[in-house]
């Protein structure tokens, strides 16, 4: 049942996707495509529709019309599949406080059919850096642990494609450099593609190789970072460009 | 200009009035309590009737049978206030369970939006705020109790073949003031363990949890009667048979504390306009009203001086 | 992939989660408490029974007490638990609705049902899972409640159980069982269908009152033979056949009583349970075929409320009901 995935599929491809609710057109045909093995940054105000993208990608949403794909499979047909292949990191991640971290893991874990928890738990933290916590309640976490934790959850299962949404929202300036290493070394030593909703400008280009814009839910621009900074020749940052282009529309 | 200044004290229980009629808990709460007060007088009422009929058919029934030397009607001479027995009950039950969500609320409400530190940034002293809190939560409950009188007269009235005498409609004010205080009592448990307690969940459960033991356990461990029909108010009404040392035993232990009992006895004799026996159960209730305020004001003071403002 | 651990692995969470709750353990604890006092409490209350019929009896000549038939009372085991049926009927069913409403809080209030819910898992599976860690719970509770009733009424009477009281009492958990987990479903089915959870909690809570204990309160009070202690007709000494002929000329204030009482699921758990346990003495020392000869539309009634109880709480189950208070 399983379609096949070859190295070529894209590993996100979203064709016409359009949503809509109580009348109000969020997303307006988005036509996307990101390959596998980049960092995706996508970028927008608030409100713009960057959540409500991410959660179609992440099957907890149905859109109106269009298709998403991750890595050739189809989010509403084919969810299932979808879910076994994808990581999710919301913003504002919470758990179950009274459970232990390793617990909150290890439920997380076998619903994403890992077989050997014990040892995967073991080894994401060790990648995390972050043993040492496993048997303390969740409740007694710090905003910049949490986190790991999501990050932690996120991977258990060596999803192909990472959502972050807003991964950086409530860290402090430590707590986003250690969130970028992670990122960086996930998508260079596990190949894993990331998708992150952000509008934090400055780790977009520390971390990025493509992005995109979303404004009213469109799709405004769509580029790789190299080219991005190339076809600004004139911009000193990442900001100014940003401004330039909410300006164009 | 100062002078235009409303009073602090008034400011914030307009505050807490404006804040409580936008609840949509208590206003739930309210809207049944309301309900059941206008048919408590129609259920007590019918009930009366068709049991004088129901004793009349046995008469006429026992007279078939050759009995003619029958009991009195035990209705005969009843108060006709006790139509409003059932009233107790809902007092007992839905009310107080009102007045621990007005009590909670007034302290959880600030205490969850965050804005102690906006309050106490500002010229107003602990002592001044605790007194207009209570206030505030006092006079709410008052206007509850007020609005159920009325609801009960105007429903009393409803019946033409219930003569209530002026005297009686007295009374009948006099049970609603005892209930108050019965209120007030549960208003400012609420209002403590929201103050003293992190958790929410266990802010309103501790007052639900002594609710129980005072209309439940305690009656049922000096009385030996069953929970269900702790809530008869026929079972109330009547002196307890004397069941035995265990029994006694516990009456003594827990006699002092049982605040349901000295309600109900209060209430009811205000329901059979007799006012002889009324000093020391009122008294109790009054001692305990003051006793749940005093603590409830010392726990306003000194928890919100803390680091609880930085929440 | 292997559907059934999913189911397991939801439901051990839900058991561990709640069994780390103090709010839950607290309320368990305090029904297992309400027990022992309903049981200490009817244990002396029969004692004081049998000390006043010996009391009455030394007081009796030998020529009265010719002429004079006093009865024994009779221990039943069984009757000992009238309390304890009244305590599992409102204060169980809080302890349910609560466990129901946080189930379902847990996941909605912070956004663990998104992460949930980017599993491989399907909706029905997250709902069994919910379902069975529940009947886990609310049977140990039940369960324990009941070794405790046995082993508090051997201690204290001094009686064992005869098999058949045993299977009844056996009976009685079971419904028990049934009604909590009715209560479970009914406020886990407010939690997802209504977006805002203080209100559903309220809203469950306020049912309650009004189904669990206004409208049964109602039905006894508007009785005419509880408008007197020890009962009306009791009082008027009438036969009960003279009673059923007093009664049927009250034909519409009788049904109108009825259907008020019928209409609370927990009158139906409460009629089943006091004739099973023979609290109800017109089916004391019964057999189980004759009692439920009488019973069975309560049963049915029972079972109607529960199944709809858990058909409500799968149809809740969705995406968008369950993220609905995420940000």
């Amino acid at each position: 049942m399983t379609p096949s995935i070859t190295k070529t599929e894209p590993a996100i491809e979203l064709a016409g996707l359009t949503h809509a609710y109580a009348e109000k057109t969020i997303l307006h045909e988005l036509n996307l495509v990101v390959p596998q093995g980049e960092i995706f940054g996508f970028l927008g105000h608030n409100g713009a529709g960057k959540t409500t993208t991410i959660s179609i990608l992440t099957t907890l949403l149905r859109q109106t019309a269009g298709t998403a794909r991750i890595a050739g499979l189809d989010t509403v047909r084919d969810a299932q599949e979808v879910r076994a292949k994808i990581g999710y990191l919301p913003e504002n991640v919470t758990f179950y406080n009274d459970l232990t971290a390793y617990e909150n893991l290890a439920y997380f874990a076998r619903l994403s059919g890992v077989e050997n928890v014990d040892e995967r738990i073991d080894e994401v933290l060790g990648f995390l850096d972050f043993r040492g916590v496993e048997h303390k309640k969740l409740k007694s976490f710090s905003k910049g642990m949490r986190q790991r934790i999501g990050v932690a959850q996120a991977i258990l299962h060596e999803p192909e494609v990472l959502f972050l949404d807003e991964p950086t929202t409530g860290l402090d300036p430590v707590g986003i450099k250690n969130l970028r290493d992670i990122i960086l070394r996930l998508n260079r030593e596990k190949g894993m593609t990331i998708f992150m909703n952000t509008h934090l400008l400055s780790e977009v280009a520390k971390t990025c190789t493509s992005i995109g814009v979303l404004n009213k839910g469109r799709l405004i621009y769509n580029e790789t970072l190299e080219k991005t900074l190339a076809d600004f020749p004139d911009e000193v940052s990442l900001e100014t460009i940003y401004v330039q282009m909410e300006e164009k529309i | 200009m100062r002078k235009d200044v409303p009073p602090l004290v008034a400011v914030i229980v307009r505050n807490e009035w404006r804040a409580l009629l936008r609840e949509k808990t208590f206003l739930l709460l309210l809207g049944i309590f309301l309900t059941m007060t206008f048919f408590s007088v129609y259920i007590g009422w019918s009930t009366r009737s068709t049991t004088n009929a129901i004793y009349h058919a046995s008469v006429a029934y026992l007279a078939t049978q050759g009995v003619t030397n029958v009991i009195p009607n035990p209705l005969d001479g009843v108060s006709p206030l006790l139509v409003f027995d059932n009233m107790l009950i809902y007092i007992l039950l839905i009310g107080a369970l009102l007045a621990i969500v007005i009590g909670h609320r007034s302290f959880i409400r600030e205490r969850a939006s965050g804005v102690l530190p906006l309050t106490f940034v500002r010229p107003v002293s602990k002592a001044r705020y605790a007194f207009a809190k209570l206030l505030g939560i006092f006079l709410a409950l008052a206007g509850v109790v007020f609005a159920t009188y009325s609801v009960s007269a105007l429903s009393a009235l409803l019946i033409p073949a219930l003569h209530l005498s002026g005297i009686e409609f007295l009374y009948l004010l006099g049970f609603y003031a005892a209930s108050f205080l019965y209120l007030g009592i549960f208003a400012s448990l609420g209002l403590l363990f929201a103050i003293v307690s992190r958790n929410e969940s266990t802010a309103l459960f501790i007052p639900i949890l002594l609710w129980v033991a005072v209309v439940f356990i305690i009656p049922e461990l000096t009385t030996g009667q069953n929970p269900v029909a702790l809530l008869n108010p026929v079972t109330l009404a009547n002196a307890f048979p004397d069941q035995g040392k265990f029994f006694s035993l516990m009456s003594t232990i827990f006699g002092p504390i049982s605040i349901g009992q000295f309600y109900t006895r209060s209430a009811l004799d205000l329901l059979r306009s007799n006012g002889a026996a009324l000093v020391v159960p009122l008294g109790a209730l009054l001692a305990y009203l003051a006793a749940t305020t005093g603590v409830s004001a010392y726990a306003l003071g000194r928890h919100t001086s803390a680091n609880d403002l930085q929440l | 992939m292997n559907r059934s651990p999913h189911i397991i692995t939801i439901a051990r969470k839900e058991v561990k989660d709640a069994s780390r709750n103090s709010l839950f353990l607290t309320l368990a604890f305090f029904l297992l408490a309400l027990t022992g006092i309903s049981i200490l409490v009817a244990s002396f209350a029969f004692q004081s029974q049998v000390a006043q019929y010996h009391a009455a009896l030394s007081q009796l000549s030998p020529a009265q007490l010719q002429s004079i038939v006093l009865t024994q009372p009779a221990y039943y085991p069984l009757q000992m638990l009238r309390g304890t049926v009244e305590y599992l009927e409102i204060i169980g069913a809080v302890i349910a609705l609560v466990l129901g409403y946080l189930s379902i809080a847990k996941e909605k209030g912070n956004n663990t049902s998104r992460l949930l819910l980017t599993r491989p898992v399907t909706r029905n599976e997250l709902m069994g899972g919910k379902l069975l860690g529940a009947s886990v719970m609310l049977g140990t509770l039940v369960l324990g409640i009941g070794l405790f009733t046995v082993v508090a009424i051997s201690g204290i009477g001094h009686v064992g159980f005869t098999t058949s009281e045993l299977i009844k009492l056996g009976l009685v958990l079971l419904y028990t069982f049934g009604y909590l987990l009715f209560f479970f479903c009914f406020s886990a089915a407010l939690a997802l269908f209504i977006s805002d959870l203080p209100r559903a909690l309220m809203l469950a809570f306020s049912l309650w009152l009004v189904f669990v204990l206004i409208i049964p309160q109602i039905g006894d009070t508007m009785d005419p033979d509880n408008q007197v202690p020890g009962g009306f007709f009791a009082h008027m000494h009438m036969t009960q056949n003279g009673q059923e002929a007093v009664i049927g000329q009250f034909k519409h204030y009788e049904n109108l009583r009825n259907a008020l009482e019928v209409s609370s699921v927990e009158k139906h758990y409460e009629r089943l349970s006091f004739a099973t346990l023979g609290i109800k003495t017109m089916y004391n020392d019964k057999s189980l075929g004759f009692i439920m000869n009488d019973k069975w539309p309560d049963l049915l009634v029972l079972l109607l409320f529960l199944g709809a109880g858990i058909a409500l709480s799968y149809a809740g189950m969705s995406n968008k009901r369950i993220m609905a208070a995420s940000p």
